[in-house]
């Protein structure tokens, strides 16, 4: 791949992973600054972030480096760190055509060698296209506020699901700070779906197939919590992304975890990691907490104008039986009907738009 | 006045999901956990999450910080900024909740079953249901709505629907049962429950089939099985207790004392409140003790069996009030409503009686018993001519509660101030009550009497009172107690005989050990003792 690099530079003393901020690598992108926590917008959590300058054409990137070699002394931490980087890359790579999942603009490796040293101390880098950050410290809960950009997050989001889907590709990891913020033309919102690193593959080659759940436990599809699984890869894998946009919607108008208000509306003896049954055993007793939970907590916060088609798209979405979660018509065809999904969110933003606009000009 | 209640079978329970939810007869063999509910999280993701919050104090950041509360073991940290989303405005209701649940714990499961507005009417289980037509157990709460209007067809059709939704749902199979019974249409419900494929493999089932043919007379096509299941314990024992007391009651039917001591014995192990109302009902013949140690081995509530409790106790107020809470579990049921009338009748408090009475018949307008002490309220308050049409409804329904009619005539009369009338109309009554030999119902009867001659200043009044003081003295009855104590008469509940204990709790002084023993005491044992260690060893 042309965008692959090998830079070596010599220097006096090795900078640590955290202390990158300055250098430039293979000579086109220059890092700014470092993002907190090493966590930062579609970085995933086992590397450290930076802002990056594109000396080739200006634009911002997001660098991400992982400092594997700091993991040199458990083996099996090593091994699962390079898979993982690896895999990464790899999803990226397939990734790179589609318009709503973060693109990665080159990888490679970052290494320095010592005056004297007789072999470099290598990095792993992940160059990516810079978003203006998650959606979380852009979103409000007034009741009065802008619903379209809401909506047509969802929009977006369903849009990068249904192109995975078409790669063979499940995200299985979509939550609001994997959810980032481009550039607006003021009137499309330009969202995408990053942390790539976590998906799982229909081909069954990826590090994280055969785990029951990789992601986030927050966003967790219910049958996973109980460490349940569907036999087809549909069922399992798309049908759990439908879960995490249904649960994105919670989020959105909300302000809470679908999941978590499910789980905790449970008597402790049914919770995950008490109950030891079969999660279909229990999924009546999930079913009505979670028909009320939607009934009383969330639907009430969607907009009045699009509630019921809403309502009825987000039900389908988190159904908590993932064999017949999703649209209900297209399942009959044997689909999950995220492409329908996807054309109803955007019907529903573009009315909240004309709505709005409607009332800015009243105004 | 009635005393009439249908002897106790173990006829399933069928409560509200919000209620059903902590009793074991909802999942059948399912196994639930007792341990600590955990979901994962990484430290650093809540480190992150907690940092990012901070870093840009957006409502967006603090919501996704507290889903981190789906793991129990992060409310420590999470309670300050839990806080933070309580005291701000413009939250949203989801977002105070999952912030409330951070703070104190056990808040949503509160919220989404016990204060659920929509599992409250039958208008909010439609709506759940509009939404979501395959929610089970809303179809079956919105079945026990119907019933509770009396609406039986709706009822019926809401069970069906659950039932195609549903076919192996202990929950839900039961609940058929129960409804068949209550429609009166015994035969149907054992036909049903022999029907389920699931029953002969299900001890929760089986004992449903075993009442049900019992209720029916029909012979029981699992007793057999099922005795040799308990036998051979092919169940756990916290599975077996409602087929213990299904056999247990059987075989009390059948004269076999020592066997229904023996089965009862194991179905007080693990009881559900339906066990011990049953031991309760039947604690004259089994001699066990059912005291408050025992009741609280049940799950949340045992409602009927408190209710039963205080009712021999002759704590009526205490009685009423449990009643109160089992009918808000049995809405469909007027069993709970007829005793909690009949207790507010006897305490004097005609209004809440009448009360009580109407939303009973609201259940089942056909309840002659209701009826009876809908028509005695209504005489008690002066309303005569409402009191004299209940009571030609009753007599409509052909030779039944001749009695009561005749006493709730006779009260009547007495206080329109025809005391001859009602003084006979008392005394035929109190003929019938002797002709049957309802004993109980005689001492009853005359202690209504003697209160309804004081308030109305009979002629006589005072040598009724003595009449019915001697009677009581002789017959016990709580009511006759209750009713005697709101005339001013000194009416000493009487000392139960002794009886064995189940559960007896064992001091030893010098190791400072206290254990509780589960073994089956000699009667009258106190359920408190001291060991001396040397003994012991």
């Amino acid at each position: 791949m042309e965008n692959e690099f090998n830079d070596v530079q010599r220097v006096e003393k090795r900078p640590a992973a955290e202390d990158l901020a300055g250098i430039t690598i293979n000579e086109r992108f220059r890092l700014e600054r470092r993002l907190h926590l090493g966590k930062q917008e579609s970085g995933g959590n086992f590397g450290v972030g930076y802002v990056a300058t594109d000396l080739h054409d200006g634009n911002q990137r997001f660098v991400k480096i992982v400092d594997f070699r700091k993991r040199m002394h458990a083996l099996d931490e090593l091994s699962d760190i390079l898979d993982w980087a690896k895999f990464e890359v790899l999803m990226h790579k397939a990734c790179m055509r589609m318009s709503k999942v973060v693109r990665m603009v080159a990888h490679g490796q970052l290494a320095f060698l010592e005056d004297g040293a007789s072999e470099p101390y290598n990095f792993i880098c992940v160059v990516m296209e810079l978003g203006e950050g998650d959606i979380k410290n852009h979103v409000d809960y007034d009741p009065n506020g802008s619903v379209y950009w809401k909506l047509w997050v969802l929009r977006e989001i369903s849009l990068a699901i249904v192109q995975m889907e078409r790669a063979s590709l499940a995200h299985n990891d979509i939550k609001p700070s994997n959810v980032i913020r481009f550039g607006s033309d003021g009137d499309r919102h330009n969202i995408k779906l990053g942390d790539v690193g976590r998906a799982v593959t229909k081909s069954g080659d990826g590090p994280f197939d055969d785990w029951i759940w990789a992601g986030d436990p927050r966003h967790k599809p219910l049958e996973t919590l109980y460490g349940y699984q569907e036999r087809e890869w549909q069922d399992r894998s798309t049908a759990a992304d439908a879960y995490m946009l249904g649960n994105l919607a919670a989020f959105l108008f909300a302000g809470a975890s679908m999941t978590e208000r499910i789980v905790s509306s449970l008597p402790p003896a049914l919770r995950p990691g008490t109950f030891i049954g079969n999660y279909r055993d229990i999924i009546d007793i999930i079913r009505h907490s979670w028909n009320t939970v939607l009934e009383e907590q969330i639907t009430p916060t969607f907009p009045e104008q699009s509630r019921d088609e809403l309502s009825r798209i987000i039900r389908g979405l988190t159904d908590p039986d993932p064999a017949i979660r999703g649209e209900p018509g297209a399942r009959k065809t044997g689909t999950l009907g995220l492409d329908r999904i996807h054309s109803q969110l955007e019907r529903i933003a573009r009315q909240a738009q004309v709505t709005e606009r409607i009332a800015s000009t009243a105004q | 006045m009635n005393w009439l209640l249908p002897t106790r079978r173990l006829i399933p329970k069928w409560r509200k999901a919000k209620f059903a939810l902590h009793q074991p007869d909802m999942f059948g063999l399912v196994q639930r956990g007792n341990g600590r509910a955990t979901v994962d999280s990484a430290d650093q993701a809540v480190d992150i999450a907690l940092h990012t919050w901070k870093a840009t104090n957006s409502i967006g950041d603090l919501a996704d910080l507290l889903a981190f509360g789906l793991d129990p073991r992060r409310r420590d940290q999470l309670t300050g900024p839990a806080r933070i989303a309580l005291s701000m405005p413009g939250t949203t209701v989801a977002l105070r909740l999952v912030a409330s649940e951070i703070v104190s714990g056990g808040q949503s499961e509160e919220a989404v079953w016990n204060s659920s507005r929509s599992a409250r009417s039958t208008q909010g289980l439609r709506a759940l249901l509009r939404n979501a037509p395959n929610d089970v157990l809303a179809v079956v709460d919105l079945a026990q709505h119907h019933l509770s209007h009396g609406k039986r067809k709706p009822a019926y059709r809401a069970l069906s629907t659950a039932y195609q939704l549903a076919p192996n749902s202990v929950h839900v199979i039961r609940a058929i049962t129960r409804f068949w019974i209550h429609a009166g249409e015994n035969e149907r419900a054992h036909r049903f429950i022999k029907s389920v494929g699931r029953t002969s493999s299900d001890p929760w089932l089986m004992a449903t089939e075993i009442a049900a043919a019992e209720v029916a007379g029909a012979p029981s096509t699992q007793l057999r099985q099922a005795q040799r299941a308990i036998a051979v314990k092919s169940f756990s024992n916290s599975n077996l207790t409602e087929l213990a007391g299904a056999i247990g009651g059987v075989e009390l039917s059948n004269g076999k004392l020592k066997e229904a001591r023996k089965l009862f014995r194991m179905a007080l192990e693990h009881p559900t409140d339906n066990v011990i109302a049953q031991a309760i009902t039947n604690q004259k013949f089994l001699g066990i003790e059912i005291d408050e140690q025992l009741i609280s081995k049940a799950p949340t509530g045992a409602f009927e069996g408190r209710t039963l409790q205080a009712f021999l106790a002759a704590d009526f107020e205490r009685a009423s009030i449990l009643t109160g809470s089992w009918a808000d579990e049995e809405i469909f049921s007027s069993r709970p409503r007829l005793l909690q009338s009949y207790f507010e009748g006897a305490l004097g408090n005609y209004k809440q009686s009448l009360e009580a009475a109407e939303i009973g018949l609201s259940a089942d307008h056909r309840d002659l018993s209701l009826r009876g002490n809908k028509a005695y309220a209504l005489a008690a308050l002066g309303r005569f001519s409402e009191a004299l049409s209940e009571l030609s409804g009753i007599q409509a329904g052909g030779n039944v509660l001749a009695s009561q009619t005749l006493a709730t005539r006779g009260m009547m009369l007495l206080h329109q101030g025809r005391f001859e009338e009602g003084k006979q109309s008392y005394e035929d009554a109190l003929t019938e009550f002797e002709l049957a030999k309802e004993e109980a119902q005689y001492t009853d009867c005359l202690a209504f009497y003697a209160r309804a001659a004081v308030q109305s200043s009979a002629p006589g009044s005072e040598e009724i009172t003595k009449r019915a003081l001697e009677r009581y003295k002789k017959y016990f009855s709580p009511a006759a107690a209750v009713v005697l104590r709101t005339v001013n008469q000194k009416a000493d509940v009487e000392k139960p005989a002794p009886m064995r204990k189940l559960i007896q709790w064992e001091w030893d002084k010098q190791s400072n050990i206290l254990q509780e023993k589960r073994v089956l005491t000699a009667k009258g044992a106190p359920g408190f003792v001291v060991l001396n260690s040397q003994r012991r060893r």
